[in-house]
């Protein structure tokens, strides 16, 4: 993933403080988009859009954890930071537990606020990155046949092919030659590559 | 000589035997003549029946006989006292007594006692039957003994003032509330004596209408009094006119009650009331503490956000000048926002006097928003204004009007936060109702207000919240009365309308002019 198509979110009611987010995000070169409500995100929201959310805690209509909860009901994996005012942190607490990566407290330091956007944007990074190599993991996966599969199986479970071979009962040569199929079509560079990937397609 | 002197010349004494026969006999009044031990030597027909015996039967008797106990038994004595010591107890002076008739009873006489010169004492009685009289005098004193009572026991003051101003008249009510005797209080002149100082010229004003035109306009006035203490009294007073039969008048009868204390206990539930709803009104602010900080956390992080992004953005190269004007025109925006929210709050808790003056309506609830939106804001609740076109002014206490929407609308968000999240809208609505009245709207859509609650919406001290002290609606309700309207409510059907209406600020100057 590019820097490129990464977009702050922010939604918060209130117009001078979300125009000044989005002034300040535009001062450091990354992209914003606000929304005046919960509801207009929700329109505008796709699992595809990656960034961050920086969320008012408290809105008319949906609030900050309102909208939490509807997009951890979504899977959605985006990070959210959430904006509280004086006296919120009990919320901003229920927040946290529910997955939020952070929160600040207004006003705050554009600085904190930049360095937990970086943050939050790294994270929506990695885990983007994870999803995507996890997919292309499970692409090749379903690209071998159910006897590689089977294959590939035992050998991550560190079997040696003699043994492989009597479990499938099969010619240890047959198990070689699978084996180095599945390697190839997995592009698996070692045998550890193999494993890792296979713990990366089994992780949920 | 004696008898020459006794009988006028030219009246032979067998004359004069006749003539005082005929005089005995004639007269209406008793008449007895007994000697010094008291038997009765001639008594008159008038005498005979008043006592109630026949012709004859009390000649010879003793005297004592007419008379009921201890005189009967003493009767002897007094005239053996008289004739030793010459002290004359009853001769030549007459008095009131008792006469004890034949059957026993008694009844009231007027006696007077001569003696009849002469070797032999003798002594002549004349007795007049004076039950009648007796009779109204008895009747006169329970009268002015039961009018005694009366003003004494009367709970107002009672003063009656000559024409010269002096008092006249005053019961004991009025005594005490003077700290006076009343013999020191008779003769007085009341208003150098009893009216402060600087009450004394228009008291004399009045005093001196009353006297020389009628008691037109002054039947009732409140005025202050000062007792012996010195202690300033506030009394209402009753007065009427006093005339003689001429019509003439000739002093004033008042009838004054002490309302110092009452007028006290008027004034200190006044300053209670006040009092309540400053503290009903600083009760609100504090709930609303946490809210405010956020209110004036909204423009100061906007400000703060735009200046770090100005910074940062002239590190940058590619920055256009439009940029920054728009971030500068935001932070002076955002100052001024904060500036109000301060003004504001600093206007609504300022503990002003009740100062009437023409009120904007829709201006002073546009004021109130900062507040409105933060109590709403809190408990997500989406707030509404209807005000669809400008409204004359009112004569209202802007603080209080505000209280009374500040308290409705609270209500309104409270009873919303028993709802859905989506469910939660208040709208606040000002209008002309018709040319004199404008009224005051707060809706919410929280259901309405249940039968139950209905009747004891208005009743001071009924909650049906679990933290609330139910004065909120009452006091709102004195407010609005006081300005001169009435404050209403009805379910519609999303939820409860509470409402009121206030005359215009003309409306209310040409009823002042009628």
């Amino acid at each position: 993933m590019s820097d490129s198509n990464r977009t702050v979110l922010i939604v918060d009611d209130d117009d001078a403080v979300r125009d000044s987010l989005g002034f300040l995000m535009k001062s450091i070169g990354i992209e914003s988009r606000g929304f005046a409500s919960a509801i207009d995100f929700l329109e505008f929201y796709d699992e595809k859009v990656a960034g961050c959310l920086v969320l008012d805690i408290r809105m008319p209509g949906m609030s900050g954890l309102e909208l939490q909860d509807r997009l951890n009901e979504m899977n959605a994996i985006l990070p959210i930071i959430f904006i509280t005012g004086h006296g919120d942190v009990p919320m901003a607490v229920e927040a946290l537990k529910k997955g939020a990566v952070d929160f600040i407290q207004k006003p705050f330091r554009d600085q904190d606020l930049i360095d937990r956007i970086n943050h939050a944007l790294e994270q929506d990074h990695d885990s983007r990155s994870m999803m995507m190599e996890r997919r292309h993991i499970l692409d090749r996966i379903d690209g071998l046949t159910s006897r590689e599969k089977e294959v590939m199986n035992l050998v991550v479970q560190g079997k040696p092919n003699k043994i492989i071979a009597a479990d499938l009962n099969v010619s240890q040569r047959t198990v070689e030659i699978h084996r180095a199929r599945v390697m190839e079509k997995m592009e698996a560079s070692s045998l550890a590559h193999l494993v890792r990937m296979a713990i990366t397609a089994a992780n949920d | 000589m004696n008898k020459a002197k006794e009988v006028p010349a030219g009246i032979k004494p067998e004359d004069a035997e006749k003539q005082l026969a005929a005089l005995l006999s004639a007269a209406v009044n008793a008449i007895v003549i007994i000697d010094a031990g008291g038997t009765i030597e001639i008594c008159n027909p008038a005498a005979e029946k008043l006592f109630g015996y026949a012709e004859g039967e009390l000649r010879g008797e003793n005297v004592s006989i007419l008379m009921p106990e201890p005189d009967r038994s003493k009767h002897n004595s007094y005239i053996k006292k008289y004739l030793s010591t010459g002290e004359a107890r009853i001769i030549g002076i007459g008095r009131e007594s008792e006469g004890a008739r034949k059957d026993g009873s008694r009844f009231p006489i007027d006696l007077s006692v001569g003696r009849v010169s002469g070797a032999e004492p003798r002594f002549v009685g004349i007795i007049r039957d004076i039950s009648a009289k007796k009779k109204a005098e008895e009747a006169l004193i329970r009268e002015r003994d039961r009018s005694q009572s009366y003003l004494e026991v009367a709970g107002v003051m009672l003063l009656v003032l000559d024409r010269e101003g002096n008092i006249d008249l005053i019961n004991r009510r009025g005594c005490e509330i003077l700290g006076r005797e009343e013999e020191d209080l008779l003769g007085e002149p009341w208003v150098q004596g009893f009216i402060p100082e600087d009450k004394r010229a228009e008291v004399t004003v009045i005093f001196n209408h009353i006297i020389h035109h009628g008691m037109e306009g002054y039947e009732y006035v409140e005025g202050p009094v000062v007792t012996d203490s010195g202690e300033i009294r506030l009394i209402a007073w009753q007065n009427r006119a006093l005339r003689d039969k001429s019509g003439e008048i000739i002093g004033t009868l008042s009838s004054g009650t002490d309302i110092t204390d009452q007028r006290q206990a008027d004034v200190e539930a006044e300053a209670t009331r006040q009092r309540l709803a400053q503290v009903s009104r600083v009760t609100t602010l504090g709930e609303m503490a946490a809210g405010l900080a956020h209110e004036i956390n909204q423009p100061l992080t906007a400000i703060s956000t735009f200046a770090q992004g100005c910074e940062r953005m002239l590190e940058s190269r590619n920055t256009k000048k439009e940029d920054f004007r728009e971030a500068l025109r935001q932070i002076s925006a955002q100052a001024q926002r904060a500036g109000q929210v301060v003004h504001r709050m600093r206007n609504f808790v300022r503990d002003q006097d009740n100062e009437r003056s023409e009120v904007d309506l829709q201006e002073l609830i546009n004021d109130l928003h900062v507040l409105v939106e933060l109590d709403a804001r809190r408990n997500e609740v989406s707030l509404e204004y209807d005000m669809p076109e400008p409204v004359p002014p009112v004569m209202a206490d802007a603080v209080q009007i505000q209280q009374v929407i500040l308290n409705l609308v609270r209500n309104a968000v409270d009873a919303c936060t028993e709802r859905e999240r989506t469910d939660r809208k208040i709208i606040i609505c000002c209008k002309k109702l018709d040319p004199d009245l404008v009224r005051v709207e707060v809706a919410d859509t929280a259901g309405g207000v249940s039968e139950k609650i209905t009747k004891n919406l208005f009743t001071p001290f009924f909650t049906s919240k679990e933290d609330g002290i139910g004065l909120g609606l009452a006091i709102s309700q004195t407010i609005i009365a006081a300005h001169g309207g009435t404050l209403s409510f009805r379910n519609n059907d999303s939820g409860a309308v509470f409402y009121f209406d206030l005359p215009t600020a003309v409306e209310q100057r040409s009823n002042a002019d009628e």
